[in-house]
């Protein structure tokens, strides 16, 4: 049985040895940098600009705070409110309320890159589609008719406008089309869907009151969560919208919708609440319920990702914030501090 | 020979007792015809004041936030040079310092505080602060103290006027005129100021500049006494501001905003004095309104106004020299409406009842009460209690205790979407001891005091709004001492002022030092002057702050020392000409974190009188 088993040990030693031999992709690739694997912690910041930063969560739950300071410690402060990361192959982007920018790091190694400022006004989320990054703007948060996209050329960072005219939030990409949330604090209604190469907007009606605070998309179908308790489904081939589902009146303002592994996840109060993408009616038994100490915080952040359920919280958003792992069935997998301001969003590398 | 002596000792003492009571009278006259904060003189025996006259203004001139940072325990936080300032008096939050114009509580009826560096000191002729507890006399927000600008209207032969121009780093130029004029009818008083200033000064040690700071802000002033006869006289003051400024940017990339603020204040009062009986009508019209410019590359901005108006009947009656009672009611109007504040119309009635009682010459006590009664929100019963001791000449021994109180705001209530209308006003109990020593040349207090705060007004996010709530308990509690000495030999005069402060204020329920309080603060001052020259020396010491509310020490704005050195000599009785090193050390600084305040800097001055 020895024997057989260390020749069973040699065969595949030479076997995959020699497949090294003829195949380069099969190396133990270089790493990439420091922050490879594992997941970033957005802390949004406060009024004290030293509090918005970036936490870094490795594979084996290692904790980094302040990762752009750290790595870049001669760079000028990028700014507060930070509102979201987004990334293409190689490098991330730090979406700042404060400063009107988005500042562009190495995403593995977070080595400064540049920092974009033109045709930015209050910048809230990006996504990257063919070579550029699409960045929605509020401009002046009273009136949504001056709100636009950001188009950043990522070879040279030159940037252009796209007028939207409706109030823009959240934005992401899907079949080479950009989807933009119209939705901010209950105000708008819409989905819009840009078209990269014509620059052509097409507004989708939600209805009156059915203003989105989240959405995800997958194959053909967005799903968004509205504050008028609608989980709404559009099938992105028509732009027609599915029957709306209501959502118990006891899961009070529900949001942070995500879609993991045909499942979709949501948030009311303190509690996550799931159900089957083909799902028609909602239970209101939580699957995870955390104890907050701030009810005014709690669930700044969320995000479902490879079974895991990522909750962070603001607390009383002038202290350092907390960032807690639960498994799909509510059990506590890791709580921690985050050194940095209002966490309010997991980004996985 | 005995006789003799006996005799001219009995002319003596009786002359020094008629000088005595003279002296008195005179002095009560003056009391209460000089300023219009009489209760300032009347009814504050038995809490510490500070009086900052026109020497100490002079040094001081280009905020207030400048003059009271360098001369008093006040904690100031400034959003860089000539931005928006705020305070905390005692640990106390920035609501909760009144700052009084002749006896009239000028704190925004919006946002419930003052912006130190919005009031032109130029135009004011005497600056008092009066420490702890004072609602019952100047209503919302004197909980930490008060701040006291007073014009004085004297009818004692006067004419001067007064040119100064004082232009320095960052071109910066303020230049006040005042005239005054005064005969045994008339009384006549005006000033004007103008500040105008790029301030965009480099940070120290770094590339980087103060940037979209420019500010401007001019003020007229006018005060007019008329003396119909002995017992009746009419004074009008008046005070008109108008500041325009750009807030600076932290980092460059953010957008520039601008704020515009326009302020009116107008008092006309009737006193009259009939033997034991003083009577005062007061009628005030207040308006203030600012325009915010969110984007100055905009046409669009956001606005509000409050335009108030005070009805006040203050009646007093002296029994006998000892004892005083004092009764006041008072009707006031906010009217009030703005971007994102629906027109509002708060009605609130006040009465007053003082009392004042000097048993014997070393024992003194002091009583008073307040109840207001509002159609917006419930109104506490206010008190103090206060006793003055003072068993040797030099030394005395002060307590004082009292109930206070911040009502909500226009903004926390009537905020459109987040306003909350069952809002309790803050209130505060405190107590304090203040003990004086007073010699010849050297003057000395201490005082601790201790305060509780409940039912404080914060705007937290709830379901995505930012809402007012009653939620915080604070206590706060410290030390403050005061030191004054002077020494004067041949031609030569110094003179040597110091405050210090320590302050603990724990949110009761996390056992945390709030935000921007500083544990420790000192300010010293020593000026030397020798014949035509004048020297001065300005000393400022500010402790850590937290700026985070679990005290992680990581965010914290480090402690700083700041000096100041300033040089005059006068040419004859017309002229002055002074210069003034500011940051002399060129420290690098923050009050509020990311917002450097400049290196060392100067200015130079030149005062006419004609």
């Amino acid at each position: 049985m020895k024997q057989v088993s260390k020749f069973l040990f040699l065969v595949s030693i030479a076997f995959l040895s020699s497949c090294s031999n003829d195949d380069d992709a099969i190396t133990t690739p270089e790493p990439l940098g420091a922050y490879e694997n594992g997941y970033f912690i957005l802390n949004e910041g406060g009024s004290n600009t030293m509090t918005a930063s970036v936490t870094y969560i490795s594979e084996n739950g290692t904790q980094t705070d302040d990762v752009f300071r750290i790595e870049n410690p001669d760079q000028a402060e990028i700014g507060t409110f930070l509102q979201n990361i987004f990334f293409d192959d190689t490098r991330a982007f730090i979406v700042s309320g404060s400063t009107n920018s988005v500042t562009v790091y190495n995403r593995y190694t977070f080595e400064y890159i540049t920092t974009i400022t033109s045709n930015i006004s209050t910048p809230r989320y990006g996504t990257v589609l063919n070579g550029k990054a699409y960045v929605t703007n509020q401009d002046s948060f009273s009136t949504g008719t001056d709100d636009f996209i950001t188009v950043i050329n990522l070879e040279d960072y030159s940037t252009s406008q796209i007028a939207v005219g409706d109030y823009v939030e959240r934005i992401t990409n899907n079949n080479g089309n950009i989807y933009i949330m119209n939705g901010t604090f209950g105000s708008g209604n819409a989905i819009t869907v840009l078209n990269p190469t014509t620059e052509v907007i097409t507004p989708i009606d939600l209805g009156a009151g059915n203003s989105p605070n989240s959405m995800s998309i997958e194959g053909n179908t967005l799903y968004t969560l509205t504050s008028s308790q609608k989980l709404i489904k559009v099938n992105l081939t028509n732009n027609v919208l599915d029957t709306p589902i209501d959502i118990p009146t006891v899961l009070t303002s529900p949001k942070n919708l995500d879609l993991e592994n045909g499942m979709l996840y949501f948030t009311s109060g303190t509690s996550v609440y799931s159900l089957g993408i083909n799902d028609t009616t909602i239970s209101t038994t939580p699957i995870a319920t955390y104890v907050s100490t701030s009810a005014f915080g709690s669930m700044y952040g969320f995000n479902v990702e490879n079974g895991v359920i990522h909750i962070s919280d603001a607390g009383d958003f002038n202290s350092n914030g907390q960032a807690f792992e639960y498994s799909i069935d509510g059990d506590l997998l890791e709580s921690r501090t985050v050194q940095g301001n209002a966490p309010n969003g997991f980004y996985f590398n | 020979m005995k006789q003799g002596i006996l005799f001219l000792v009995f002319i003596l003492v009786g002359f020094c007792s008629m000088a005595q009571t003279k002296q008195d009278s005179i002095q009560k006259l003056e009391e209460v015809v000089l300023i219009s904060d009489s209760q300032l003189k009347t009814f504050t025996n038995t809490q510490s004041l500070l009086t900052l006259n026109d020497s100490i203004i002079e040094k001081s001139k280009s905020s207030l936030t400048d003059l009271l940072n360098n001369n008093s325990p006040i904690y100031f936080k400034e959003n860089g040079l000539g931005m928006v300032s705020s305070v905390a008096f005692r640990g106390t939050t920035a609501q909760q310092t009144s700052v009084v114009w002749n006896g009239i509580n000028i704190n925004s009826q919006l946002n419930g505080q003052t912006d130190f560096n919005t009031i032109n000191v130029t135009v004011t002729d005497q600056v008092t602060l009066r420490s702890g507890g004072g609602s019952v006399l100047y209503g919302s927000g004197a909980i930490g103290g008060s701040v006291h600008l007073n014009n004085i209207i004297s009818f004692k032969e006067k004419l001067s006027n007064n040119l100064n121009i004082n232009y320095g780093s960052f071109n910066t130029l303020n230049t006040n005129y005042k005239g005054d004029f005064a005969n045994k009818k008339w009384s006549i008083n005006a000033a004007l100021g103008y500040v105008n200033s790029d301030n965009d000064y480099d940070y120290v040690d770094s590339d980087n500049q103060n940037l979209n700071g420019q500010f401007n802000n001019k003020n007229a002033s006018i005060n007019v006494g008329f003396k119909f006869n002995e017992s009746n006289i009419l004074k009008l003051y008046s005070n008109i501001y108008d500041g325009s400024r750009n807030f600076s940017l932290a980092l460059p990339s953010e957008t520039p905003s601008k704020y515009d603020n326009f302020d009116t204040r107008h008092l006309l009062e009737w006193n009259g004095f009939y033997g034991k009986f003083t009577s005062k009508i007061k009628l005030a019209y207040l308006t203030e309104a600012y325009k915010y410019f969110q984007n100055i590359q905009r046409s669009d901005f956001s606005e509000a106004k409050v335009n108030s108006s005070i009805l006040k009947y203050d009646a007093s009656y002296s029994f006998d020299k000892s004892m005083l009672l004092n009764a006041i009611v008072a009707y006031t109007q906010n009217k009030g409406n703005g971007t994102s504040i629906q027109s509002v119309n708060r009605r609130i009635g006040a009465f007053n009842l003082l009392f004042k009682h000097k048993i014997v010459h070393w024992f003194l006590y002091e009583t008073t009460v307040r109840q207001e009664t509002t159609n917006s929100y419930t109104s506490p019963f206010l008190y103090s209690i206060g006793l003055k001791i003072k068993p040797f000449k030099v030394y005395s021994i002060n307590i004082n205790g009292s109930k206070n109180f911040r009502i909500p705001t226009f903004n926390d209530l009537y905020w459109e979407g987040s306003g909350n209308l069952n809002l309790k006003p803050e209130t505060s109990k405190q107590i304090e001891v203040s003990q004086q020593f007073q010699f010849k040349n050297i003057g000395f207090n201490i005082t601790g005091f201790y305060n509780d705060i409940t039912d404080m007004i914060r705007w937290l996010p709830i379901d995505g709004v930012w809402k007012p709530i009653n939620t915080d308990e604070v206590v706060t509690y410290g030390i403050e001492t005061k030191l004054e000495a002077n020494k004067a030999f041949n031609n030569h005069k110094l003179t040597f002022n110091s405050t210090f402060a320590y302050t603990i204020s724990e949110n009761k329920q996390t056992k945390k030092q709030l935000i921007y309080v500083p544990f420790y603060k000192v300010t010293a001052n020593l000026g030397y002057n020798y014949k035509k020259w004048s020297a001065y020396y300005q000393y400022l010491y500010v402790g850590d702050v937290f700026t985070q509310s679990d005290n992680n020490p990581k965010f914290n704005v480090d402690e700083y020392y700041v000096s100041n050195f300033g040089l005059d000599y006068s040419l004859g009785k017309q002229y002055k000409l002074g210069a003034k090193v500011n940051n002399l050390f060129n420290e690098n600084y923050e009050s509020i974190a990311g917002r450097f305040m400049p290196g060392r800097h100067y200015n130079f001055y030149i005062n006419f009188n004609f």
